[in-house]
């Protein structure tokens, strides 16, 4: 990296760029929280009361946290951290479009998957205790984990599905939600990430040896410092689509900001930063 | 309107697996030009040097020519480094002696040396007087050679296959169906710059590779030497 990229983003941790940047996060959060809750206001004044509702309002509530954590830790800004949050947040705006193709048939599934997970999960603790010696009525976690299922529906009538929730692969749900380009060029290049696959880890944590008489064999390459100034913005984009389809959902149409004055101060106060660095560096 | 094309169309689809065209030719065998061909022909690439090409190539058919005297027939694959490995020490003297009549010794050691005192394995080591460490510029030498070859398309890369080209063909061991009609081989001097030597470059590229896919040399033991003595030498850069 050169020198003077380099001083610049070392500035960034420095308060003249922290302390405002700090200001509009908070502000992100802050005017997001509100328009979650105002969702959640609206579902119930529309008398949507069944369970079935709240699968998007969860969903949009989780991307509303996951963008205020990638908005607020800065150390996360890298693609190594970042990729792996915002690879959750694609999957789950893949699940939510297809889920609003046929919303609570859909929904139904997704939490009835999600029961018997918890069942099976809860059923196989109770083994390991009971193979210890132990009682399960006096474990604090099987107590937790089966009153919780017990809360949602009574156990004996849950089923258990081994399989996808929805019985199709993310790709084939992006397939149906029309979301193709996003699944191949945003979700697989973020699997690989995650998956920490060859064609990710030879490229970002490889370098080739320049002595030809090594044969140009790989060696390792350690992290430079720098942010990845796309993974608060990708974050904050991925919440925005989930309001979206939850509002073309809903039919909901009230006005909301979070997002857009996030992009507008924060692209300001990059230039801004950019512009006195290159400044004073030159 | 034209059909919709679908990715990875040419592939042959085997469940979750999509084969490729060329690995569906059975009994290919895959072979890696920097492991398995650049040890091999790297000593006559260092003949061939930063010198005129002709007298490269004249350079390493004496050395062959040489061997071939002195193991009695022309049955041996003396246009890989390996070959010379397995002279006895009497055939080694006989194939020192035979340069020297041919007044190339001196060119053709002087020319092996760096080689020689970087790779304690080099199997035409016995043409050198080998020191125990690499002389100042030795590894610069080996460094820029390697170099100048690694990319089996580049000029000093296609002269060194040319350089194995002739020595096979000389001994005999590539015959030739007599209706094949091949460019001027002899083109190749001016490689890349012309069509011809461009031609006589495919065609050389072709051949070796056919040769190199059959021959044993492909799994000797010099080629892994060569790349692991390759990183004695020096630090990682």
């Amino acid at each position: 990296m050169a020198g003077r990229e380099e001083d610049l983003i070392v500035s960034m941790i420095s308060p003249e760029f922290t302390t405002p940047y700090y200001e509009l996060a908070n502000r992100f959060l802050a005017e997001s929280k509100r328009e979650v809750e105002d969702r959640s206001r609206m579902l119930s004044e529309q008398g949507l009361i069944i369970k079935e509702h709240e699968v998007l309002l969860g969903f949009l509530s989780r991307q509303c946290y996951l963008a205020a954590m990638l908005t607020h830790a800065m150390s996360s800004w890298h693609i190594e951290f970042g990729a792996t949050v915002t690879r959750s947040m694609i999957e789950l705006h893949i699940s939510a479009s297809w889920i609003a193709l046929d919303l609570e048939k859909r929904a139904r599934m997704y939490i009835n998957h999600g029961l018997g997970q918890q069942k099976l999960l809860v059923e196989k603790l109770k083994m390991k205790l009971k193979n210890e010696g132990k009682s399960p009525e006096t474990d604090e976690a099987y107590l937790n984990w089966k009153a919780w299922l017990e809360s949602e529906m009574n156990s004996e009538f849950v089923e258990v599905d081994v399989a996808n929730w929805s019985g199709k692969s993310i790709r084939e749900m992006a397939e149906e939600a029309k979301l193709k380009e996003m699944f191949d060029f945003v979700y697989q290049p973020l699997s690989f990430v995650a998956h920490g696959t060859w064609n990710f880890i030879a490229r970002a944590h490889l370098k080739v040896c320049s002595d030809p008489l090594h044969g140009f064999h790989r060696i390792p390459r350690f992290p430079e410092r720098y942010f990845d100034l796309s993974i608060p913005r990708d974050a904050v984009k991925n919440y925005e689509r989930m309001l979206n389809l939850y509002d073309r959902s809903y039919k909901i149409d009230v006005p909301s900001c979070a997002a857009q004055n996030f992009n507008t101060d924060f692209d300001r106060l990059v230039r801004t930063h950019e512009e006195t660095n290159l400044d004073e560096a030159g | 309107m034209r059909a919709k094309q679908k990715v990875l169309q040419n592939h042959k689809q085997v469940g979750k697996r999509f084969i490729p065209p060329m690995m569906q030719i059975p009994n290919l065998k895959i072979g890696s030009y920097p492991h398995d061909k650049l040890p091999q022909l790297i000593w006559i690439a260092a003949l061939q040097y930063r010198t005129d090409p002709v007298y490269g190539a004249k350079l390493a058919l004496g050395v062959s020519d040489a061997a071939w005297e002195a193991i009695g027939t022309r049955d041996a694959d003396f246009a890989c480094a390996t070959a010379y490995s397995k002279l006895t020490v009497q055939q080694q003297e006989l194939l020192l002696s035979k340069l020297e009549i041919n007044d190339m010794l001196d060119e053709v050691e002087r020319r092996l040396t760096p080689l020689s005192n970087c790779y304690p394995s080099f199997p035409l080591s016995f043409i050198c007087r080998q020191e125990d460490r690499p002389r100042k510029g030795d590894i610069k030498v080996c460094r820029q050679l390697v170099y100048s070859i690694f990319d089996q398309q580049s000029r000093n890369a296609m002269l060194a296959l040319a350089g194995v080209l002739k020595i096979l063909m000389k001994s005999g061991r590539m015959l030739l169906p007599p209706n094949i009609e091949l460019p001027d081989l002899n083109a190749i001097e001016d490689y890349p710059k012309t069509d011809e030597s461009r031609s006589a470059g495919s065609a050389i590229r072709s051949m070796t590779g056919a040769y190199f896919s059959l021959s044993e040399m492909v799994d000797a033991d010099w080629n892994t030497k060569f790349w692991q003595e390759g990183r004695k030498i020096s630090l990682c850069q």
